[in-house]
């Protein structure tokens, strides 16, 4: 019988061997990038996220250059108060005669940080939680979606705050805990309907007619099938997790040993130099703004390449 | 575990599944969907054993009790002299490796993520068989015995990469690969075109043969179900209304339901002439249970007694069986 | 003039992979109040055929060649505007699963009436009515029923009811692509002769499309086979099923089991249909066919005449 496809499988091993299909995971991801490279928006946020992971990345460079660029403790030691973009400094100097610019740049580290993290622990929870629901059902699905539906009506910022005033300063990693507990109820209520949706595919039948584990049903055929859509609600959780932190920050309830764009938000307000300095305002704002665009973007161009069936057929001309 | 040689391998006593509908989660009423109503047969080692119906007439429930899918709401199902719903923690495991399922919907029954490769290795990875190498080899084998040759070129193939008819050989390869003693196809070819229907069901046969299988197969089409089978038996809104050796059961149907499908399968000769009588819908939705023999509101040949009672199975013939007043004196 | 002529209509579709040449010179004819079959498996063109017909071919479609006459208007010259105001009036369809089409939300009769409305802006209510009650008579469907809603209906039904939306302006020509579909045997049995009912007492023409040869048999007066999209095969229905001239054809008759007659074991055609993206150079059938003659691989076989009436595409036959 020929197979009559127009990709087929490299056969350069001799006869008897069958290679591994390794290989065939870059391939997917080939096809993968084909998809995402063909939405505009997908490569808009793609553009902007890579900028700001080089900004994070050049965070590292200017404490080096000289001591009083590092963001937190570098003073200007011929500057105390606000000044406007210079050839010193780029974007000016904060009331304490510390670097913007150099600021700005830890910020983004600091956001992709907390955004990344609080965003993998929330999903990583609400997909377990999720398909354990969703496949087992009955009472343990009653239990944990009751348990969802109390976190999810908690009013997230009001319940840090709370903690804050209770425990005291927060930092970031505590932030980052918090933020996951909160946010995972969303995520599970998507994840254990796509699992009560896969559990009743006839492949998932045919595993357990061959005497597939409960465990490895769930490992092998549920979260590969629900891993896509988990991944699609990390690039959300990013930006709500940024969010959240900044406005936190803004509020003064956030970590003050950490540079953030919040952070950044909250001297300005504080110091009194809203209206009056445009060059220290507008880069954390716009900053804020643009990441999580880019996240959003990012996930909305994912959506497609996940979910066939809303892309678009390319046509030769 | 073997008894003697004419032992039947499966039987079904008085199975009946029902589909509770929970109005809340405290009060149990609601219209209750009945699957399966006492149905009992049996089906003889190394014999293929059809079980023809329409859609909802509950022979692929049948199929899902037998595999362990579900269970029946009251009733017996047994293999090879043991109880199914009774077997308990290893005995599952072994059982799985005698009873395999081919499932109807090529499109559905392979996981999309994984290679054929994946998918026709996890019975024998999950009944930890051999060693990898052991593995490759004998998912190459059995590749090549269901058509798709060389194995190499389909080995690490994703569904979306095959057509139908190599998908449904796939989830045959997979059911096989455990080497079991009993398969339940469940419309395995219903889905594909007539010509890649034809090959199939020749390897069916074949494989049936080599490896000594006993088959269930479950059809809607009397056609494909004479083609294949020892026996036939004819189910009916969850209830058994015929049952006997295939081309008596064709040749000489005694139920009137049997008698209605026969004269509705559609032949490549013979081209039907004249007018239909004028219209009068009779396809009913599935009426509420009332006693008496469920083929009531259609058949031809019923009087007042068929709509309070229901008439057992009665042998008509040798070993073949109608459930009809009819055949009453 | 004939209701519906169909002259080497060629159609390719363009997609990321490539050309994929769906259609290769189809013709076909239509006589007035007669049931015309299309049989072929999947991926042979015979959906293709039907949305050409019905001015529905897909944005990455091209026709490349052919003609399209429908009483006597070339349907592929048209613009939408033109195409819109004949769709449903003069030709409709059937769609596959149409069944499935239905409107879950929406009662069946509110259904049909607005089929009904769309197409006739200018009728009253009554005449609505009065034409809804015309169509159930005319499909086998009970008028009390038309406030239930789909999911009440059972297949059977929701196939009448489809068919009675086609039927609401009256066309003259009905395209039914896998009308039993997904349909029981005994209720397939019932559809099929309800349409033909409309076939012989309306004098609707009728083209059937169908992978199952025993629909094509059972309703229709003359038979076209189609195979990796050419048409291999064209003549009066008994001729083509009695005396089969393509080896696909005769392979594809050789691949139903019968209730009848002995049980012979099938001889099915061995392998798949070809990748369009790229078919064979030559007769398309050759790879599968157990005759060769020398030319099949490399010459594309002509359209002849072997008996009166009934046509084939192949090398081997002599007339």
């Amino acid at each position: 019988m020929n197979s009559q496809e127009t990709r087929s499988p490299s056969r350069d091993k001799s006869h008897g061997e069958y290679h591994k299909p390794g290989m065939h995971w870059l391939r997917h991801l080939g096809e993968n990038w084909a998809i995402y490279r063909r939405n505009p928006m997908g490569l808009a946020g793609l553009g902007l996220l890579v900028m700001f992971a080089l900004m994070a990345l050049a965070s590292f460079i200017p404490p080096l250059i000289d001591p009083m660029y590092h963001p937190m403790s570098g003073v200007d030691p011929e500057i105390d108060r606000s000044l406007g973009p210079s050839a010193k400094h780029w974007l000016g100097t904060d009331f304490m005669g510390r670097d913007i610019f150099s600021q700005l740049l830890t910020g983004a580290r600091v956001a992709f940080l907390i955004g990344v993290s609080a965003a993998f622990m929330a999903v990583a929870i609400g997909t377990l939680v999720g398909m354990v629901a969703g496949y087992f059902g009955r009472a343990v699905d009653t239990l944990l979606m009751r348990l969802a539906d109390i976190v999810m009506v908690l009013p997230g910022l009001l319940v840090i705050l709370i903690l804050s005033s209770v425990f005291g300063q927060l930092s970031i990693w505590n932030l980052v805990i918090i933020v996951g507990l909160l946010k995972w109820a969303g995520v599970s209520r998507v994840i254990r309907s796509q699992t009560l949706s896969l559990k009743v595919r006839p492949y998932v039948e045919a595993a357990r007619v061959a005497g597939a584990s409960h465990r490895r049903i769930l490992l092998r055929h549920i979260l590969p099938n629900v891993l896509p859509l988990s991944f699609l609600y990390m690039t959300f959780g990013v930006t709500s997790a940024i969010l959240i932190e900044a406005a936190l920050s803004f509020l003064g309830f956030g970590d003050p040993s950490t540079v953030s764009w919040g952070m950044m938000l909250q001297w300005i307000w504080k110091t009194g130099h809203m209206f009056r300095a445009p060059y220290w305002l507008l880069p954390p704002g716009i900053c804020i703004s643009l990441i999580t665009l880019s996240f959003y973007l990012v996930g909305r161009a994912m959506d497609e390449v996940l979910n066939p069936r809303l892309r678009k057929e390319v046509l030769e001309q | 575990m073997k008894g003697p040689e004419n032992q039947p391998v499966v039987i079904f006593s008085q199975v009946t599944k029902l589909y509770r509908r929970r109005q809340s989660l405290l009060k149990r009423t609601g219209v209750d969907v009945k699957a399966l109503d006492r149905v009992s047969f049996q089906i003889q080692p190394g014999e293929i054993f059809s079980l023809v119906g329409e859609s909802g007439s509950g022979k692929t429930t049948c199929g899902r009790l037998l595999v362990r899918l579900e269970e029946p709401t009251s009733g017996r199902v047994i293999f090879d002299g043991v109880e199914v719903d009774s077997l308990r923690g290893s005995r599952i495991k072994e059982f799985r490796r005698r009873v395999q399922m081919i499932f109807q919907d090529p499109y559905q029954s392979l996981n999309p993520q994984l290679t054929v490769f994946q998918t026709v290795v996890e019975p024998l990875l999950v009944q930890g068989y051999g060693s990898h190498r052991e593995r490759e080899q004998r998912v190459g084998q059995m590749l090549e015995e269901v058509g798709l040759r060389p194995a190499e070129d389909f080995l690490f193939r994703y569904p979306h990469q095959l057509s139908g008819g190599q998908r449904q050989r796939v989830a045959i390869a997979r059911a096989m690969i455990l080497e079991p003693t009993f398969v339940v196809a469940d419309e395995p070819v219903s889905m594909l075109d007539a010509s890649i229907q034809a090959q199939l069901l020749n390897m069916l046969l074949d494989l049936k043969e080599r490896h000594n299988l006993t088959l269930l197969f479950i059809t809607h089409d009397l056609a494909t179900a004479r083609y294949l089978s020892d026996r036939i038996c004819v189910i009916f809104k969850g209830r058994i209304l015929e049952l006997g050796p295939a081309e008596s059961v064709i040749q000489s149907p005694r139920h009137p339901y049997t008698q209605a499908l026969l004269k509705a399968v559609p032949t490549v000769r013979r081209r039907k002439e004249g007018l239909p009588p004028p219209a009068c819908p009779v396809d009913v939705l599935a009426a509420p249970e009332q006693g008496g023999c469920p083929f009531y509101a259609r058949c031809p040949s019923c009087s007042g007694r068929c709509q309070e009672q229901e008439a057992p199975l009665q042998e008509v013939e040798q070993g073949h069986y109608s459930a009809c007043f009819l055949h009453y004196g | 003039m004939k209701p519906l002529q169909v002259e080497n209509l060629t159609v390719h579709y363009l997609t990321a992979r490539g050309t994929v040449r769906a259609l290769e010179k189809v013709c076909l004819e239509l006589n007035s109040g007669e049931a015309l079959g299309l049989v072929g498996e999947s991926g042979c063109g015979k959906t293709t055929v039907a949305m050409a017909l019905l001015g529905l071919l897909a944005p990455n479609a091209r026709v490349l060649e052919g003609r399209i006459q429908l009483e006597g208007r070339d349907l592929l010259s048209m613009d939408p505007e033109e195409m819109r105001a004949i769709r449903w009036k003069k030709i409709a369809m059937v769609f596959q699963a149409a069944m499935n089409a239905l409107n879950p939300v929406h009662r069946v009769g509110e259904q049909i009436l607005e089929a009904i409305r769309v197409h006739n802006g200018n009728m009253t209510e009554e005449e609505a009515l009065g034409r809804l009650q015309e169509l159930c008579a005319m499909v086998g469907l009970d008028p009390a029923r038309m406030k239930d809603y789909p999911h009440q209906f059972s297949g059977g039904m929701r196939q009448r009811a489809v068919i009675a939306m086609a039927l609401s302006c009256k066309p003259s020509i009905l395209v039914a692509d896998e009308p039993t579909t997904a349909l029981d045997v005994v209720v397939a049995d019932q559809i099929l002769g309800q349409l033909r009912r409309l076939q012989v007492e309306m004098g609707l023409s009728i083209l059937y499309i169908s992978h199952d040869i025993s629909v094509i048999a059972r309703s229709c007066d003359r038979m076209g086979v189609m195979y990796a999209g050419q048409l291999v095969e064209f003549g009066p229905t008994d001729e083509v099923l009695e005396t089969p001239l393509h080896p696909y054809t005769q392979g594809l008759m050789r691949s139903y089991p019968q209730i009848q007659g002995p049980r012979k074991r099938l001889e099915p055609i061995p392998g798949e249909p070809p990748n369009l993206l790229d078919p064979p150079k030559g007769c398309r059938f050759c790879p599968r066919c157990p005759e060769d003659s020398g030319v099949c691989p490399s010459e594309r076989p002509q359209w002849i005449e072997y008996h009166k009436d009934h046509f084939a595409l192949c090398h081997r036959i002599r007339g």
